[in-house]
């Protein structure tokens, strides 16, 4: 029975994403997926119930309403940076659950939970200083022209492998003297995430973002590996997979492949570098990229 | 394990569910579809729900809280994005063709 309400509200995200083959339709597809969360949210408070109700009920009201207000109150030039900004706020959530679901469950743990658990620490941090790069570049406060460092996709191996090794160690590890290895792993991958989006720029931008999203959907997975929930599994992978799927087809759009994206042979020369000499109000052109899209969508709809 | 075999699958079966109903979305809609997609990974609040769910100490709370607050940002402001989007969308065609 549980299962089968669980799968009920799949199925009405699904709907959701389908109704987004039409832009009429699309904007009922967004309101049906934000019914399905809202249901799921009342379904999982009817199944497990709140120990500090008061708690709860005021952190979702200051997320909430700090929400709505930033999502009316900025302009749709910045609204790039703050769909990255957003996927960050997740990502740092899903590495703050599993932290406490690993310190909780220390040395008690099943194995394939514990597993999700370490991986999951690295998968939420990285898309948090990811997506916190992604963002600053958008809004103009980092440099938006990609930076490569000399040994880049060394670097970015080495520290992969290290981050590897240490979620071995504190799987092997007992108790809660892996605690330490917890923060090394979340320092290490913050640093990945910096490492691996810095690179990206100009109009590879939205590809980065959505390779981003489609890792919340991997944490969220994880997270619901983690606490045995199948709803959050399932949940967390139609985002995992819609995002890596979608990240495929805008690359497609675009004419580039996605390794070219993410590990750029060299460093741009002439045509991105004239980016930097462009006037101050120029700030946002990455962001006047994404919306240009959607202006020809008009022309074509009238 | 049973959850192990259940993600593989469920996770296939989104692939290809995904798939298919991605590859209809038309061009245009891929920014707002990554709005939306943006917003629906902040499931993760499921879990920290859960997190509230048994006693938990004092440092718990704490991070907890800040969790919630976190995604909850993430999911209300998502889909309220996605709509404004949207939404701008919409007025334009209507303006266009009275």
């Amino acid at each position: 029975m549980t299962l089968v309400l669980d799968f009920c509200l799949i199925g009405v995200l699904i709907v959701g994403i389908w109704l987004f083959h039409r832009p009429a339709e699309a904007k009922y597809g967004n309101l049906t997926a934000a019914a399905a969360l809202a249901c799921a949210m009342g379904l999982v408070i009817y199944r497990y119930g709140i120990m500090h109700p008061f708690v709860v009920v005021i952190c979702l009201l200051v997320g909430g309403v700090i929400g709505i207000w930033v999502a009316r109150k900025i302009t749709m030039i910045q609204i790039p940076a703050m769909v990255a900004f957003q996927n960050g706020a997740g990502g740092i959530a899903a590495f703050f659950l599993s932290f406490v679901e690993l310190m909780r469950g220390a040395g008690q743990m099943g194995a394939i939970n514990e597993m999700s658990g370490l991986v999951n620490l690295a998968v939420g941090s990285l898309t948090f200083s990811g997506s916190m790069v992604a963002a600053g570049k958008l809004a103009g406060v980092l440099k938006q022209t990609p930076t490569i460092l000399t040994n880049h996709t060394r670097l970015v191996q080495a520290n992969l492998g290290i981050v590897i090794l240490l979620m071995l160690i504190a799987f092997f590890l007992p108790g809660t003297a892996a605690v330490v290895f917890y923060l090394i792993i979340f320092a290490l991958s913050i640093g990945f995430g910096i490492l691996f989006s810095m690179r990206v720029g100009g109009a590879d931008m939205p590809v980065l973002i959505s390779f981003l999203n489609a890792t919340t959907g991997l944490a969220a997975a994880l997270c619901g590996m983690i606490i045995e929930n199948q709803l959050l599994i399932a949940c967390g992978a139609t985002v995992a997979a819609s995002g890596s799927i979608l990240t495929h087809m805008m690359c497609r759009a675009m004419n580039r492949s996605l390794y070219h994206v993410f590990i750029p042979e060299k460093a741009p020369e002439k045509p991105v570098s004239t980016m930097d000499e462009l006037p101050e109000n120029n700030l946002f052109s990455t962001g006047g990229q994404m919306t240009e899209p959607e202006q020809t969508i008009h022309e074509e709809m009238s | 394990m049973s959850n192990l075999v259940l993600m593989v699958g469920v996770f296939v079966f989104s692939f290809v569910v995904g798939y298919f109903l991605i590859s209809r979305v038309p061009t245009l809609l891929h920014t707002p579809l990554m709005s939306m997609t943006n917003a629906i990974s902040a499931v993760t609040i499921l879990g920290v729900l859960i997190l509230f769910s048994v006693p938990s100490t004092r440092f718990e709370q704490m991070i907890g809280s800040v969790a919630l607050i976190m995604v909850t940002f993430n999911l209300v402001g998502g889909f309220t994005i996605t709509d404004r989007m949207l939404r701008m969308f919409k007025k334009k065609q209507e303006g266009n063709n009275p």
